[in-house]
């Protein structure tokens, strides 16, 4: 049974002999005083009452009363201490005070416009580091943003802790293509130079067939109708399969340029205890337009792979230049066998590759790797039927 | 205690055994007892409590009872109370 007037206004402890303890409540129970029994031997009274008690219970021989108990029985305990008491009153009162000033601003969800141009924004619309939460109208200020950029759609400003967080969606370029005109008549075309391997006529008329070499350009589904079929023109649909002999070449110059790291510097760090970001150090107004960011997590365990739930995470902004360099025949080889397939990838990645045959050579520049492909593609291409009247 | 009437025959009193109320709830540590206008306590152990009030006793008993007492005479009990029992008069 746990009575909170108790704990906090602060009780004491009536220790007696066995078998005193019901005489005894009934004696303060008589005279009204609240009081609580655990055991045969103790009964608890209200701090307050502690005279009364004593003056009731002064029959009884063996009767102890025990210091201040409770939160009030600790604060008189620590009477002497005063030290302690103000300094504990100081931290609260300064951890009162800090959570008031914003301590940081950070900006979510851009792409184009740079952080430091939302933060000075937010500084003309008189919100930033420093200012106080009481004092500010987020919806104003988001309502302000909103009207100083023309490049915001949307904005949040939200606050977690003593943290602004700024959410931002920006406004997306407005489609600025032309709508394709509808095609009337048409008729599919070759785009490569192949060998015709399979063929679907949906409408139209099928000009080629299979095996056919066909040039760039040559008709494959003809867009006007036999007379058999009525005649006239239409719009050609259909698939045409054709088989591509093709080369890629990548040649490698054995002097070049090579980007390397200039400077690297520390703008952010931040401590993440479990789901908490705790931001401990950060740089304003660099212009960070031509780094590369490079973000660091370090984790911390005790035994082999658990992690404790916190981590240090350190933010590099890194400049880079560029300086000559040679390549070696193995490095020119590697480079080379590595933009190749890089490029390959990119080719065969709708087509259905048949055969490959790659081969290589030293240069007077450096080097020269080619691969002789054979793969399957779609090759029918539509272009429309130009009536002149 | 006797009433007289007016043709001179004289009726018993009619006794109250309600002269306490009882409110009953579980909790954490088993079950709560509250008894008003208590005013005494006769007998306090572990497993059994007598409390005295105008009309009666009550007699509780169970394993791990303890006991609180507030202003205008109620008394608490909280444990695994397992019998209540009520007795007639105070002694």
């Amino acid at each position: 049974m746990v009575r909170i007037d108790f704990l906090v206004f602060g009780y004491r402890r009536i220790t007696l002999a066995k078998g005193e303890i019901s005489r005894a409540a009934s004696i303060l129970l008589q005279k009204g005083i609240t009081l609580l029994i655990f055991d045969e031997e103790t009964l608890l009274i209200k701090g307050r009452d502690v005279e009364i008690c004593e003056r009731l219970l002064s029959t009884i021989p063996s009767l102890k009363i025990s210091e201040p108990l409770g939160l009030y029985g600790a604060f008189s305990r620590f009477q002497y201490k005063r030290g302690l008491i103000s300094g504990l009153l100081c931290s609260l009162i300064l951890v009162i005070l800090a959570a008031l000033p914003v301590w940081d601003v950070r900006v979510r969800g851009n792409d184009k416009i740079p952080e430091s141009a939302v933060e000075q924004m937010l500084l003309e619309c008189g919100f930033g580091v420093g200012s106080l939460w009481f004092n500010t109208d987020l919806s104003e200020v988001e309502a302000k943003l909103l009207s100083m950029s023309d490049g915001i759609s949307w904005v949040n400003v939200n606050r977690r802790g003593s943290v602004a967080y700024v959410e931002i969606i920006e406004m997306q370029p407005e489609d600025t293509e032309e709508p394709k005109a509808h095609i009337e008549y048409s008729n599919i075309v070759a785009e490569y130079d192949c060998v015709i391997e399979a063929i679907t006529v949906k409408r139209g008329r099928c000009e080629v067939k299979v095996g056919d070499t066909v040039r760039r350009g040559e008709v494959l589904i003809s867009g006007v109708l036999p007379p058999e079929a009525g005649g006239g023109l239409c719009r050609a649909e259909g698939t045409v399969v054709g088989r591509i002999n093709s080369t890629l070449s990548e040649d490698v110059d054995r002097y070049g340029l090579q980007t390397v790291e200039k400077r690297r510097k520390l703008t952010d760090i931040t401590l993440n205890f479990l789901k908490f970001n705790i931001n401990i150090f950060k740089t304003y107004g660099n212009d960070t337009e031509k780094c590369d960011i490079i973000k660091e997590i370090d984790g911390f365990s005790l035994i082999g792979k658990c992690k404790l739930p916190f981590e240090i995470e350190k933010k590099y902004s890194v400049e880079r230049t560029e300086k000559p360099r040679e390549y070696t025949d193995a490095e020119l080889v590697s480079v080379a066998s590595g933009r190749l397939e890089a490029r390959l990838a990119v080719m065969l990645s709708d087509c259905d590759l048949l055969s490959r045959k790659t081969y290589g050579h030293f240069t007077e520049r450096g080097y020269r790797m080619s691969s002789d492909v054979v793969y399957l593609t779609e090759v029918g291409t539509e272009t429309e039927i130009e009536i002149i009247p | 205690m006797t009433k007289r009437t007016r043709e001179g025959e004289s009726l018993p009193k009619r006794r109250e055994l309600s002269g306490f109320f009882i409110d009953g709830k579980r909790c954490g540590g088993g079950m709560s007892v509250a008894f008003g206008r208590i005013i005494s306590i006769k007998e306090y152990s572990k497993e059994r409590i007598e409390l005295l009030s105008h009309g009666g006793r009550v007699i509780l008993t169970g394993r791990r009872l303890s006991l609180s007492v507030y202003e205008g005479g109620t008394v608490e009990v909280l444990g695994r109370i397992e019998e209540i029992s009520f007795t007639y008069g105070k002694n």
